[in-house]
C-alpha cells in the first residue's frame, strides 16, 4: 500500500517515506515499531513483471500480496 | 536558591523521652526544622503550589550541568549492544531502522547502499557493498537500500 501519512494507518510513517510502498513495519524487543521496509513504485511495478521463481530469488516472495495488490 | 532561613537543629533522643518537657527549645527545634525543609523544598518562593519547583535551572535549586559538548569518552559509552539482530531487505527496496547507533554487517551476497534525507530526496553512496560499520539512524532519515539481485541481509547491533 502506498503511504499516505494524511491516512491514520500511516501516521507512524516518517515523512520522508511518503509516496513509497510499504512493505512491511519492523517491530522491537518492546513490541513498538521499529523500522520500516519500503520500495519506490518503481521497484514494486518492476517486481510485478517478474516470475515467482525471480522474486523468490530477489527476496520479495513474502510481500507477493503487496505486489498483487498495487497498481 | 534562597538560602533556608532556619537552621536546621538535631533533636537528641534527651529531648524527647517520657520526662522531657515539651520547652521552648523543642518546639522551636521542630519549627526551625520544618522551616528549614520548606526552604529546601520551595525555593524562593516559599510557597508550595501546584507546579514542581525543583528544576534545576539555578534560581530555584542548584543548576545540574548539561553534558558539554565533547564530554562523553569512548570509555564512558556502553559497549554491550542493546541488541542484535538480522533483517532482510528485498532486492530494490529499502530499509529505515528506527533510531539507534547501529553496526552493521552485510552477508556476503548483499549489495546494500546507505542512504540520507536531505533536501527532499534519498541521497545515496555511490559504492554498493559499503554499509558496514557503524552508523547513526534516526528512525526517518536515514535508511539501507538493497541493491543485490538476490536481496541483502544486514546482520546489525544497536548501542
Amino acid at each position: 500500500m502506498i503511504i499516505d501519512r494524511k491516512r491514520p494507518e500511516f501516521s507512524d510513517v516518517p515523512e520522508s517515506l511518503e509516496g513509497e510502498v510499504l512493505l512491511e513495519r519492523i517491530y522491537g524487543p518492546d513490541g513498538e515499531v521499529a523500522g520500516f521496509v519500503t520500495a519506490s513504485l518503481e521497484a514494486v511495478r518492476s517486481m510485478k513483471t517478474k516470475s515467482a521463481e525471480e522474486l523468490s530469488a530477489e527476496g520479495w516472495a513474502r510481500y507477493r500480496d503487496i505486489l498483487d495488490t498495487t497498481e | 536558591m534562597a538560602l533556608p532561613t532556619r537552621n536546621w537543629t538535631d533533636i537528641q533522643d534527651g529531648q524527647v523521652d517520657a520526662d522531657s518537657p515539651l520547652d521552648t527549645t523543642l518546639i522551636t527545634s521542630i519549627r526551625d526544622n520544618i522551616e528549614n525543609l520548606k526552604s529546601q523544598l520551595t525555593g524562593e518562593s516559599g510557597t508550595y503550589t501546584a507546579a514542581q519547583e525543583h528544576d534545576h535551572d539555578g534560581v530555584n535549586s542548584k543548576e545540574v550541568a548539561s553534558v558539554a559538548d565533547d564530554a562523553v569518552t569512548g570509555a564512558k559509552i556502553d559497549k554491550t549492544p542493546a541488541s542484535t539482530g538480522s533483517q532482510a531487505i528485498p532486492n530494490g527496496a529499502t530499509w529505515t531502522p528506527g533510531a539507534g547507533v547501529y553496526q552493521f554487517v552485510e552477508s556476503g551476497s548483499s549489495y546494500c547502499q546507505f542512504e540520507i534525507y536531505v533536501g527532499g530526496s534519498w541521497r545515496r553512496t555511490n559504492t554498493p557493498g559499503d554499509i558496514s560499520g557503524i552508523k547513526y539512524c534516526d528512525g526517518a532519515n536515514m535508511r539501507v537500500f538493497s541493491g543485490g539481485a538476490g536481496g541483502s541481509t544486514v546482520y546489525y547491533q544497536t548501542f
